[in-house]
């Protein structure tokens, strides 16, 4: 299911949409009033079928004959205005940008802190349905993409096995960014920095045809979009990061999404296939350093699994999500990616154990022959 | 001095002291009555004549229609000062005529020209005059300064003429000299007009007067016409209400409300009663046969002793211990919550907030007294009123008439000002008046009022008094306090449509700046919201 990419034109169409409306409104003397469907954790729903977080149908109105609601309101118009003057120029907005813009527009506007000019932003997300990288409010850049991949930027097109240094910097705003070619038979999504740059250096991604991204623990909302972009053109992806119950979480926010941007579908990659660090794995590929690689399981560790095992989107997938869980509860240990290097005797050795690693995970969970 | 020559100076100053008629003791004391200077006479005239009038028509049950004149005529005189220059003040023509059952043909001099000394010694009521020295005292200031005699009119309801008397008084006789007789044609059904002339001095003080005179008596309705340095205007005060206040009544002295002294002379004067225990129950309340004996007992006198061989203070020391009930309560005439509140409205139309407090009767010293306190806040005429006073404003009220002088040391104002009324939303200024116009009445009813001198401007302080009006004032202030919430309410709604306004002004601006179009005009939608006419 391929999205299509709105231009920056359409965008811009949408949020006159709003001014358009509120003009009416106000020129025929009535009360302006906006519906946005409610954000509000209660009003999140883990769809089992779509394996997915949705928004729910309870709507929530900003009525401009209520006192609490006219900042929300009035601010939402400037918060418009500024997105759409900036895309006119292409200026990015960070939600720190906004908040000290929100700040000094008029003293009514006045945001107590940052998360209350960040609620605004999260409003015309869902109000305009539309993420705010589509209009320019950006998240942090984090991460890298590796292997013969071509992308089409507004202003140049980029291949990310040839930009030198770490790969491919994944932008904060990736929303009118095209993969134009990937030579790719999967992409692998890793959690860690060290070992996407030891598969680089081993030149794995072009011995085994694959792009390779760096998440960087939690991947940024720029990474998640980038992935979902691979999903939807039906690139295999999987997912591999440390064995531990944080790492798990890594793992169903990019399959499932997460309720915080719940609002926003183009966050989740139901396509992606979380293939390791798996607990099976600790006796099929380290049966002989077990006992060196597996580190005790820490209190707060403990308390993230139990919080995983009530989490709607740990309940999918016959129960293997509930399993992978149980383990850590069962075995009170965890291990890391590094626990690689505890596998080899020389340097040369790691290149055959990850090449073995990622073929067998790749057609086993992604049902890809490398 | 010899033992002997004292007894005989005593014997000749009390046969001086019995020579001395009224009217000679007033003509030597008439400065210590409030004829001190002339605008405090010509205060102290009115208020006789007035409330000699209100008391003539409550008696009949008649709405008091008072019409008060008030001259400055062109005549001067020099009155003695203490610089011993002499002072030089206007004499003034006054004159009230009023719609009073009238005064019998026959009675007419006497009643005005003779001065009455002592009646109320023994009985107890609540009535203006007894604040007073009575109309004839003024009769009195005004011959002796002015050399002029005072000229009533009287008319009893279905006589077909009224009784026209100029007269005088010889002072040495404490008789009325009269210089015409006639009876003439007047246009009133009933009633009395009184003129006479005196030095004086008009200031703000009489128009204050009677409007305060007004808020105590709010059935009365006056018109004064003045004349003073040529300019003639008039006033009227129309009444707030077409209820009479209720009748008082007479009560016998209580026990634990007189002094040795006078239970002494009481006894001495009596001569019906055959003993004391007999005495006693026929002169004082709640003392009934059984308990003057018992009162007897406990003072070791035998009940059959003569009244006039009473031992006074073991009498009032054994009715002391105990323990007499209260008396009668129900004896007196206030103004009325109600009433309180239609003068104040009346006399202050547009003030924000006006409310009164009656407190139950209670008594001090075995005397029945009631007290109550109203307040008007905000408005120009409240504020007017304010202005010229320097601290908290206080209307007192002794018996329904005002009390124009001694402020501070009056236990009326010093139960208003010692409440901190901070505590019922008032914000307080540097001296700590209210911010703000606040008008307080504070008045008291009784049988007798406790002054603090024999002026009788001041009330003393008396616990039972002094709580009963800090109870009145509490609730007032309660009141207060709920109305000031109310308008801080009505204040932010105000607030509310500036906001608005500020809102929306955002909002149009933002809308213009992403259509590239002019700004829209929102007042519609503030109408919408607002309704016409709180948009105005």
């Amino acid at each position: 299911m391929t999205e299509k990419v709105m231009s920056v034109e359409e965008v811009m169409e949408r949020l006159e949409q709003l001014g358009s409306q509120l003009g009416e409104t106000l020129s025929k003397g009535d009360v302006p009033s906006v519906q946005h469907r409610r954000l509000s954790k209660s009003n999140v729903k883990f769809d089992l079928n779509l394996h997915t977080y949705e928004l729910g149908e309870d709507s929530a109105e900003i009525r401009g004959d209520r006192k609490s609601s006219l900042k929300k309101l009035a601010a939402l118009a400037f918060l418009t205005r500024v997105s759409h003057e900036r895309l006119q120029i292409g200026l990015s907005t960070t939600k720190r940008d906004y908040y000290y813009l929100q700040k000094s527009r008029h003293p009514l506007l006045m945001p107590s802190n940052q998360a209350e000019s960040d609620d605004i932003i999260r409003v015309a997300e869902v109000l305009h349905d539309l993420s705010r990288e589509s209009f320019g409010v950006v998240a942090q850049s984090k991460g890298y993409l590796y292997g013969d991949i071509t992308l089409r930027e507004p202003k140049m097109t980029v291949n990310c096995a040839q930009t030198g240094g770490d790969g491919y910097s994944v932008p904060g705003n990736v929303e009118y960014i095209d993969i134009k070619s990937a030579n790719i038979k999967a992409l692998i999504a890793i959690e860690k920095e060290g070992i996407y740059r030891n598969l680089m250096e081993l030149g794995i991604p072009e011995k085994l045809k694959v792009g390779i991204a760096m998440l960087g623990g939690q991947p940024s909302r720029g990474m998640k979009r980038m992935l979902r972009k691979f999903s939807d053109s039906a690139h295999p992806i999987g997912i591999l990061t440390d064995l531990n119950p944080y790492s798990l979480r890594i793992a169903a926010n990019i399959i499932y999404g997460s309720i915080q941007s719940a609002h926003i579908s183009k966050l989740s990659s139901a396509n992606a296939k979380f293939i390791g660090l798996e607990c099976a794995d600790i006796d099929r590929f380290f049966p002989k350093v077990k006992r060196v690689v597996l580190e005790p399981l820490t209190e707060e560790d403990l308390k993230a699994t139990n919080d995983n095992i009530s989490l709607p989107y740990m309940q999918g997938d016959e129960g293997y999500w509930l399993d992978e869980n149980q383990w850590f509860i069962d075995n009170q240990k965890k291990t890391e990616l590094e626990a690689f290097n505890a596998l080899t005797k020389h340097a040369r050795d790691l290149e055959d154990i990850y090449i073995q690693y990622i073929r067998e995970k790749a057609r086993e969970k992604l049902n890809v022959s490398l | 001095m010899e033992a002997d020559q004292l007894r005989q100076a005593a014997e000749l100053e009390a046969q001086r002291m019995r020579e001395s008629n009224p009217a000679q003791y007033f003509e030597r004391n008439l400065h210590q009555l409030g004829f001190s200077d002339p605008e405090h006479a010509l205060l102290q005239t009115l208020k006789e004549m007035i409330d000699n009038s209100l008391d003539a028509t409550e008696l009949a049950n008649i709405l008091p229609e008072l019409r008060l004149d008030i001259e400055e005529t062109q005549d001067e005189i020099t009155l003695p000062s203490q610089t011993g220059r002499g002072r030089k003040a206007s004499i003034y023509r006054v004159r009230l005529d009023d719609n009073g059952v009238g005064i019998v043909p026959d009675k007419v001099t006497d009643s005005i020209g003779k001065l009455l000394f002592g009646s109320k010694l023994t009985v107890l009521k609540q009535s203006r005059g007894q604040q007073g020295i009575g109309i004839s005292a003024v009769v009195l200031y005004s011959q002796l300064t002015t050399l002029r005699p005072t000229t009533v009119i009287s008319k009893v309801s279905g006589n077909q003429k009224a009784k026209r008397v100029v007269l005088s008084i010889d002072v040495e006789r404490n008789e009325p000299v009269v210089l015409e007789d006639q009876e003439i044609p007047w246009d009133h059904e009933h009633g009395t007009s009184i003129e006479l002339f005196l030095p004086g001095k008009y200031s703000d003080k009489v128009e204050r007067y009677l409007r305060e005179l007004a808020i105590g008596n709010p059935h009365m309705r006056l018109t004064l016409a003045k004349k003073i340095a040529g300019e003639e205007s008039e006033l009227l005060l129309e009444r707030a209400t077409d209820h009479m206040p209720p009748l008082t009544k007479e009560i016998k002295p209580h026990l634990s409300s007189i002094d040795a002294g006078t239970l002494h002379r009481m006894a001495e004067a009596d001569d019906d009663c055959r003993t004391l225990a007999s005495f006693l129950s026929k002169h004082f309340a709640m003392v009934s046969g059984k308990t003057a004996r018992r009162i007897l007992q406990v003072a070791k006198l035998p009940p059959n002793l003569k009244p006039k061989s009473i031992k006074a203070n073991r009498v009032l020391e054994a009715a002391r211990n105990m323990k007499l009930r209260r008396p009668k309560l129900d004896v007196l005439s206030h103004i009325g919550e109600d009433e309180l509140r239609a003068s104040l409205r009346n006399l202050f139309p547009d003030a924000e907030f006006v409310d009164a407090v009656s407190r139950p009767p209670w008594s001090y010293q075995g005397i029945p007294f009631r007290v109550e306190a109203a307040v008007a806040m905000g408005g120009q005429a409240v504020a007017a009123y304010g202005e010229q006073q320097r601290r908290m404003a206080v209307i007192r009220l002794a018996n329904k008439v005002p009390l124009p002088y001694d402020l501070s040391d009056c236990e009326l104002y010093r139960g208003v000002a010692e409440i901190d009324w901070r505590n019922y939303g008032l914000e307080l200024g540097d001296k700590g008046a209210p911010t703000e116009s606040v008008l307080f009445v504070a008045s008291i009813v009784a049988s007798k009022v406790p002054y603090t001198s024999p002026g009788k401007f001041a009330v003393a302080r008396v616990t039972e008094i002094h709580d009963e009006l800090t109870l009145a004032l509490q609730e007032l202030g309660r009141r207060m306090r709920t109305h000031i919430q109310r308008r801080h309410k009505e204040e932010s709604a105000t607030k509310r449509l500036e906001y608005f306004r500020a809102y929306y002004e955002v909002l149009a601006e933002e809308i213009a700046n992403i259509m590239g179009t002019q700004k829209v005009d929102f007042e519609g939608t503030i109408r919408r919201l607002f309704g016409e006419a709180e948009v105005q």
